[in-house]
């Protein structure tokens, strides 16, 4: 028998998510975790080097770390800040709710999902008065 | 091909329905092509596709038993995978072929990759000790009839996994699992389930459920990979250092 022909091109994994849940085909909510553990682990990346960034003007010397550390400090940047909390929270809570998964099989990870979601706004929420 | 469509409900409500077609000896790439069904509120894919036969729509697709055990007409129905016999016709419904494989003909796809991965994986139990009698719990009977046997080896969970993108990739598939968990739990296996399904990436599996949620028989494989690392995980700290080096499975 003759080799199957290929597919011309499979849709990507992304592409495959949006076009159902554009379709009306919503995925499981665990996918939907698994999608927003990526999105946030990789904003996390990209806070890291900022922070980096940041720090690095210390090399300046006193006065430019004053001078970056005053730049930052604008409204915009605490409620950027809020939101890197919840990505934090959120990211670490997740990878919990992972591997508590794996421990005890007989978990709902629906109610563990949804929990987690409350925890992290809770979180946010009772921080806003140390971050502001 | 025989139509067993149930009598027209209403003659002028029309559903339509889109079809991904590709035959590779004619076309160079898939096209879309929209079909008008007549309106049944009991109608399957199925049944719709047997309609546009008998009208003279040659669109290729599997089908067996009508009755989600054969597991053949798994296709991407609004891009979830599922059972086209297990699937009420809705208005504008987007039908394509499994996208993880060669597409044959419109909803034609070629499995041989998965016989022949099933041979590779030996889902089957192998008993050392073929001779020896023994009697199996009723334990063991029950989990086969609730989860084990029932797999029908559709492939949809197999499509629908983010971590295992084909046949190629490191985690072989929840339907490899499964298979895997079934053999393990056979009372006669005497393999090393545990390193088997460790060498077939079960650890890539990221948790998602998907798998649970489009299957046709509501199996969970993504619970039989928990439970292959869970036991993986504890037997690597009752035995530290010797798990890797433990070479019954060969």
């Amino acid at each position: 028998m003759n080799e199957a022909p290929q597919y011309p091109k499979r849709p990507g994994v992304i592409n495959r998510f949006f076009r159902r849940t554009l379709w009306g085909e919503k995925m499981n909510l665990g996918a939907y975790m698994w999608g927003l553990q990526r999105v946030t682990g990789l904003i996390l990346l990209v806070y890291l080097l900022l922070h980096l960034y940041i720090l690095s003007s210390i090399f300046g010397g006193a006065r430019t770390f004053d001078q970056t550390v005053a730049a930052v400090d604008h409204p915009l940047i605490k409620l950027l800040e809020l939101g890197l909390l919840g990505t934090v929270v959120f990211h670490a809570l997740n990878g919990l709710r992972l591997i508590l998964m794996t421990l005890f099989v007989e978990l709902d990870q629906k109610i563990l999902a949804y929990g987690l979601g409350c925890a992290t706004l809770i979180f946010v929420v009772v921080s806003i008065p140390f971050v502001w | 091909m025989t139509c067993y469509l149930l009598p027209i409900e209403n003659p002028e409500a029309r559903y339509t329905l889109h079809v991904l077609r590709f035959n590779p000896e004619t076309d160079e790439k898939p096209y879309w092509r929209s079909y008008q069904v007549p309106f049944v509120s009991t109608m399957t894919v199925i049944e719709a596709l047997e309609y546009l036969w008998d009208q003279g729509e040659y669109i290729a697709f599997r089908t067996n038993c009508r009755e989600f055990t054969c597991g053949s007409c798994a296709m991407l129905i609004n891009g979830k995978p599922q059972l086209a016999c297990d699937t009420i016709l809705q208005d504008d419904m987007r039908l394509e072929p499994l996208s993880r494989y060669g597409v044959l003909r419109d909803l034609v796809v070629d499995t041989e990759a998965i016989k022949k991965k099933l041979k590779d994986v030996k889902y089957w139990p192998v008993s050392a000790n073929r001779e020896k009698n023994f009697t199996v719990p009723p334990q063991v009977i029950d989990a086969y009839g609730q989860i084990y046997s029932r797999c029908i080896e559709c492939a949809c969970c197999l499509e629908a996994c983010p971590a295992s993108f084909n046949e190629a990739s490191r985690f072989d598939g929840p339907m490899y699992a499964l298979l895997l968990a079934r053999a393990a739990n056979h009372p006669l296996d005497a393999m090393n389930r545990i390193q088997q399904a460790s060498e077939r990436g079960i650890w890539a599996c990221v948790s998602c459920f998907e798998c649970a949620d489009v299957c046709p028989l509501d199996l969970s494989p993504a619970k039989e990979v928990a439970k292959f690392r869970r036991k993986a995980i504890t037997q690597s700290l009752k035995r530290p250092f010797t798990f890797r080096k433990d070479k019954r499975y060969e």
